[in-house]
């Protein structure tokens, strides 16, 4: 089973059991497939799980009429690293706790910290590139934002909430 | 007469002309830093925009899309490494031309062509627009339902690499967007008890995360796999300014070539889901087609720079027919003008030309003007912006990442906002590695609201018959046919690929 495949996999079950669920989520009248509410998000899930079924039955029929075929699905698939999961925890989780401290630090030590990780996570080395790019950035952007758009953002750490 | 007069005098005006510098500044940055687009650049700069008047910020945002496309050919030039998707072209003879020390040349040669290419699809926009429109003003909910079905197939089968998994993500895009209160009955969908999602999902946010911070997810990951394998890029940089510069002589001896690019790009533009890559690629073909040195391709020759130029900038006023005629963007850049211009108000389609003629006509205007500042800042600017591209990736990166965040709330306002850009940055950044194409997805969103008023409008004026009332609408039938036709044609060449995969790797194998 190659990683295609079990995304294709995956999709048409989370489609199939989305599909199920959607009368619950959909108020007023909710039968599936009717002149409602329902009928694009349910033709939308079913075009998802039908086409997923389709992807997956085609790429299994291909891979095993022969080895050769079976070889060039291994070659085609999508390979998954240490590195791809990496960049998505790396870039998810700092862009999440930027987004979770901001009310309580401000903008100026959030986005600090944001670039800094961002830009040690992406290969930078040097700490006074690092820290000196990130501050003229930070900068730019507040001055653009403050005095260009009229914006105003709390820069620094709100002390009334986080003293609680 | 009148509208036309207004239109070029608000286009004119102070800031329309600032805004439209400001964009093309940007625009060829952003299109010239490897990973950077100028889709990118409009996803991320359109919050800043929200503030300015509307005819400003069309201006600003149409700056960006040109200044971005010729922006790539700098870094391909220069580096070898293309700016954005649709400079890869530019990169074969651009390149070679440069280590044979006429780097100014061939950046001067696509500055041109760009610029000359963009002209002339912006004069066909002219011509064709309007005609177009007054023939769209007919369409009813079964013609739009059909167009849109049209551009929904077209879009699927041709940005990704299989059909069945660009439709999934036209189909996602779709699902998304129903997301908020049923346009007809004003009932809440899947809203999951959270009060900010009656609007819907926002667009910003999901654009900005599907293209700017998966764009950090993906660099991460270069960086990741890059201190592992320990590789490093070797290409060589060459100076913008080496070498001699272009004469007019030169420049008008390619005309041939860059008229049939410019024709090729707008028709290619025209068409949902192409996009400028291919154009420049057919228009790559084409000069190669048509030379009396098809030897020398490859190799380094200037007609290999002015024919993907000339192509690629003319999908930008070829792009334009269907957003301003029947409000169908065609690629993602288009994708998110259409939610800059719902913005302000504008609803783009046949009867914007009805309701506001001037503003039309202060779009074409800009449209022409940002040509020659386009040209202007290129030629003052470019040895600028070839130090620019040789900065190093983590810095842009990350600075583009403190970009998404910053540009995300300071116009929403809202950390609910910000975790719907991360969360759809993760489903970008996955969609990206299994092949579920991100304009399918987009174009998906974009169109489903206008899709389901239409369908449901179509299938209650059918009253039961849906089949029955087709029949009587020639216009729709026609799109109809053509997208089974394209479905089918697309299928066909797929299955083609496939089967010519086979019996290759079997002979491999059986050596």
């Amino acid at each position: 089973m190659t990683n295609r495949n079990i995304t294709s996999s995956v999709v048409a079950l989370l489609a199939g059991a989305a599909l199920w669920f959607l009368p619950d989520h959909v108020r007023g009248q909710n039968t599936l497939f009717a002149m409602n509410g329902t009928l694009l998000p349910a033709s939308a899930l079913a075009l998802i799980f039908g086409l997923s079924l389709l992807d997956l039955a085609t790429s299994i029929a291909f891979s095993q009429r022969s080895d050769a075929n079976r070889n060039v699905a291994k070659a085609n698939d999508v390979v998954l690293t240490r590195a791809t999961g990496y960049g998505c925890l790396l870039v998810g989780s700092v862009a999440c706790l930027f987004t979770f401290l901001l009310p309580w630090m401000g903008y100026f030590p959030t986005a600090t910290a944001l670039v800094v990780a961002l830009m040690f996570g992406t290969g930078g080395r040097n700490p006074f590139s690092i820290l000196g790019t990130s501050v003229l950035a930070i900068l730019i952007l507040y001055c653009g934002l403050r005095y260009g758009l009229g914006l105003h953002i709390q820069v620094w750490p709100d002390v009334a909430r986080l003293g609680g | 007469m009148d509208a036309l007069l207004a239109g070029i005098q608000n286009a004119t005006s102070v800031e329309p002309l600032l805004a439209i510098l400001a964009g093309v500044s940007i625009g060829i940055f952003m299109g010239a830093v490897p990973g950077l687009t100028a889709a990118m650049a409009i996803a991320l700069l359109a919050p800043v925009t929200f503030g300015l008047d509307p005819l400003t910020a069309v201006a600003f945002l149409i700056g960006i899309y040109k200044g971005g496309t010729f922006g790539g050919s700098i870094s391909a030039v220069l580096l070898n490494v293309p700016g954005s998707p649709e400079a890869t072209a530019t990169a074969i003879d651009g390149y070679p031309l440069s280590r044979k020390g006429r780097a100014k040349q061939v950046l001067q040669m696509a500055l041109y062509a760009s610029v000359a290419g963009a002209i002339l699809a912006d004069l066909l926009l002219y011509l064709v627009a309007a005609p177009f429109s007054k023939i769209a003003l007919k369409f009813g909910p079964a013609e739009l339902t059909f167009v849109v079905l049209f551009a929904f197939t077209f879009v699927a089968g041709l940005t990704g690499k299989s059909m069945a998994r660009g439709l999934t993500a036209c189909a996602f895009g779709v699902l998304c967007a129903m997301v908020g209160l049923d346009p007809m009955n004003a009932s809440p969908r899947m809203t999951f008890g959270f009060v900010e999602l009656l609007d819907g999902l926002p667009l910003l946010p999901i654009a900005i995360g599907m293209l700017g911070l998966a764009e950090v997810m993906v660099a991460a990951e270069r960086a990741y796999a890059r201190r592992l394998g320990g590789t490093k890029h070797s290409a060589e940089s060459i100076s913008a300014t080496s070498g001699p510069a272009l004469s007019i002589a030169e420049f008008t001896s390619h005309w041939k070539t860059i008229l049939r690019s410019s024709l090729i790009g707008s028709a290619i533009g025209a068409l949902p889901g192409i996009g400028a890559s291919l154009a420049a690629f057919v228009g790559y073909g084409t000069a190669r087609k048509y030379s009396k040195t098809p030897e020398e391709f490859g190799k380094g020759i200037l007609d290999g720079v002015a024919g993907p130029e000339a192509a690629n900038s003319a999908v930008v006023g070829g792009s334009f027919v269907p957003l301003l005629t029947l409000g169908i963007p065609g690629n993602v850049s288009t994708a998110l003008l259409i939610g800059t211009f719902l913005v302000h108000g504008i609803e783009p389609g046949p009867h914007v030309f009805r309701s506001e003629p001037a503003l039309i006509y202060g779009i074409f205007t800009i449209l022409f003007l940002a040509n020659f500042v386009n040209l202007a800042v290129g030629l003052l600017g470019s040895g600028l912006y070839s130090h620019i591209v040789k900065a190093p990736q983590y810095v842009s990166y990350s600075i583009i990442g403190l970009t998404c965040m910053t540009g995300v709330f300071a116009s929403t306002n809202s950390l609910f906002s910000l975790y719907i850009m991360i969360i759809f940055a993760v489903i970008g950044y996955l969609m990206k590695k299994f092949d579920y194409s991100f304009v399918a997805f987009l174009i998906g969103f974009v169109l489903a609201p206008e899709f389901e008023v239409s369908f449901r409008s179509f299938l209650l004026v059918a009253q039961g018959d849906p089949l029955g009332f087709l029949i009587q609408r020639p216009i729709a039938m026609l799109f109809c046919v053509i997208t089974v036709l394209s479905v089918v044609r697309i299928v066909w060449t797929e299955h083609q690929k496939r089967a010519a995969q086979e019996p290759s790797t079997s002979a491999s194998h059986a050596k």
